[in-house]
């Protein structure tokens, strides 16, 4: 029997409930590249999503079935298409608000369930969803937060999660139905304009991998991260993040640093963002995040031993429209290859090549949005060969609430 | 302390006064004063900002909105909700609507397309009902936001 109009129905009737509220998000995927390696991709995904408010909390709940078709072979039509269909819950939770003393002694915040986890870095280490729960507490100017979760229960499918060469072979595994097992723990505690109106945060983030001894990689991070304006209409956040990785057979240790300054000018809503982000780490993996992002946009570069240095420019004429451009210099921190097409295995230059595109998004009503992005990689034939292709990327986004 | 109140209000809806023909003070009062608005103080409001109403009452408000067919059945002393004041307020005034607003016009698209204006909060309810102070300050805000207010 299906549970969901049950769960539904039990909402409604639950008291303090004031109303539920659902829709249906139509979303198609396009997605295009062309170079030393090809790909055409489109996933047609349809969410559902129904909220209510429990007696002073909110509960949410949102659904994703996914159609996802792709080849490698863009000369023959239909020839080698790899198609997917994937039932997920993209999210499921429970969340509240409190106070003491009235409001005068603080506040704080809790959710329970599923939801997505970003940590102090901004996705660098951790990017993904996870089941767990997570309370944030305020007093003054000061922010304590904590919180822990599990990832075995996401789908594999949909899993961000490879914090180990063990989770990255589990990424590609059809077969499983489950996400690696690890659990996460952070704490982290914030000074709001701690001096000079910056802030200053500190968190401590550990995941423990339910592996077999000889494959587990468990990892601890410590991030330090201060950000606020600069005169002359500047924003700043500089971090940094000390990384300890054990294995069976050996303890690696590893740094990532970044720094990002922007400016606001009010013609247009144009804003510039210039950013740097650089990771170091013993052994052959690099640094490794517990589920983190690429340094680049159009090739699949992972922190491990890279470092990126972006120039962004954007503008924002009007309300629910933005359009940007951007440029990206792409480098390597040690000698180790990076798993990229075309890379020359005793090539020693750091500069890997240079990233040029354009992005926007765009809500003309309250129920359509359109999304593109759209670049292109150049590969410095010191570190690549000679025949090594530019690669192109171009992605949409059309999505249509119900 | 009504003074201040009063004045408060005036202050707020000044911009709709300059719209729209004039509006008790005495009654405005009393739906700021509101914990809870109702359906007839909603169809004052918002007849009164766009001119339609002139001096009259939220008696005659609420006969208004029963003649155009807008009350939905509602009693005049029952409590508005953020969809239905969303609905009301887009046919009352030329707010821009989304895809599915034009073609399936009511109260869950209005709201909807007032969030996404800005009009209303973006973490609200749909379904919960508005004192009456936030009542004149969506109004406020839509008033605002009408091409004639535009500077």
């Amino acid at each position: 029997m299906n549970r969901l109009p049950i769960l539904a129905l039990l909402l409604a009737c639950a008291p303090g409930v004031h109303a539920l509220d659902w829709g249906v998000n139509l979303a198609e995927l396009p997605v295009m590249v062309t170079g030393e390696q090809s790909l055409a991709y489109s996933a047609s995904e349809v969410h559902l999503w129904l909220t209510a408010p429990l007696s002073g909390m909110a509960f949410r709940l949102e659904t994703v079935g996914t159609w996802a078709a792709s080849t490698a072979d863009l000369t023959v039509a239909n020839q080698n298409l790899n198609s997917q269909i994937t039932l997920d819950v993209e999210e499921l939770s429970l969340a509240g608000h409190g106070v003491w003393n009235g409001g005068e002694g603080g506040a704080f915040d809790w959710s329970l369930g599923r939801r997505q986890v970003t940590d102090l870095t901004g996705g660098w280490i951790v990017d993904s969803r996870w089941d767990g729960a997570a309370v944030t507490a305020h007093a003054g100017q000061t922010k304590l937060a904590l919180g822990a979760g599990y990832s075995g229960l996401l789908l594999n499918a949909n899993s961000r999660v490879d914090g180990s060469p063990a989770d990255l072979a589990d990424q590609s595994n059809t077969s499983l139905l489950l996400a690696p097992k690890r659990l996460l723990g952070y704490l982290g505690v914030g000074v709001n304009e701690a001096f000079f109106r910056q802030d200053l945060q500190l968190e401590l983030l550990g995941d423990y991998d339910f592996r077999d001894a000889d494959e587990a990689v468990h990892g601890a991070y410590a991030t330090a991260a201060f950000s606020g304006p600069l005169p002359g209409g500047l924003s700043e956040r500089l971090y940094t993040t000390g990384a300890v990785r054990r294995s069976s057979t050996e303890w690696t240790l590893g740094l990532l640093s970044g720094a990002e300054v922007g400016v606001d000018v009010g013609f247009l809503g144009f804003r510039a963002v210039l950013s740097a982000v650089a990771a170091w780490a013993q052994g052959t993996y690099g640094f490794q995040p517990v589920s983190g992002d690429s340094v680049s946009d159009v090739i699949s570069l992972p922190t491990a031993h890279a470092a990126s240095v972006k120039l962004d420019g954007s503008i924002r004429p009007w309300t629910g429209f933005v359009a940007g451009v951007r440029a990206d210099s792409l480098w390597r921190t040690s000698t180790d290859l990076p798993p990229l097409a075309g890379i020359l295995p005793g090539a020693t230059d750091s500069w890997l090549g240079t990233e040029a595109g354009v992005y926007g998004s765009w809500e003309p009503t309250s129920d359509v949005s359109l999304g593109w992005s759209g670049g292109v990689f150049f590969p410095q034939f010191g570190a690549f060969a000679s025949t090594t292709q530019v690669t192109a990327l171009s992605a949409i986004s059309l999505t249509v609430k119900l | 302390m009504q003074t201040k109140r009063l004045w408060a209000v005036l202050i707020s809806l000044f911009l709709p006064l300059t719209l729209a023909g004039a509006q008790s003070p005495v009654v405005l009062d009393r739906i700021v004063r509101a914990q809870e608005l109702t359906v007839a103080q909603a169809a004052y409001l918002v007849f009164s900002a766009s001119g339609r109403l002139g001096e009259g009452t939220e008696d005659e408000a609420f006969g208004q909105l029963k003649t155009k067919g807008w009350d939905g059945g509602r009693q005049p002393g029952a409590a508005e909700r953020s969809d239905e004041f969303a609905w009301l307020l887009a046919r009352a005034f030329p707010l821009h609507r989304g895809m599915l607003g034009t073609l399936f016009p009511g109260p869950r698209y209005a709201y909807r397309d007032l969030v996404f204006q800005g009009l209303l909060p973006a973490q609200g309810d749909p379904k919960a009902t508005l004192s009456g102070a936030q009542g004149v300050g969506v109004l406020r805000k839509v008033l605002a936001a009408l091409p004639e207010a535009r500077p």
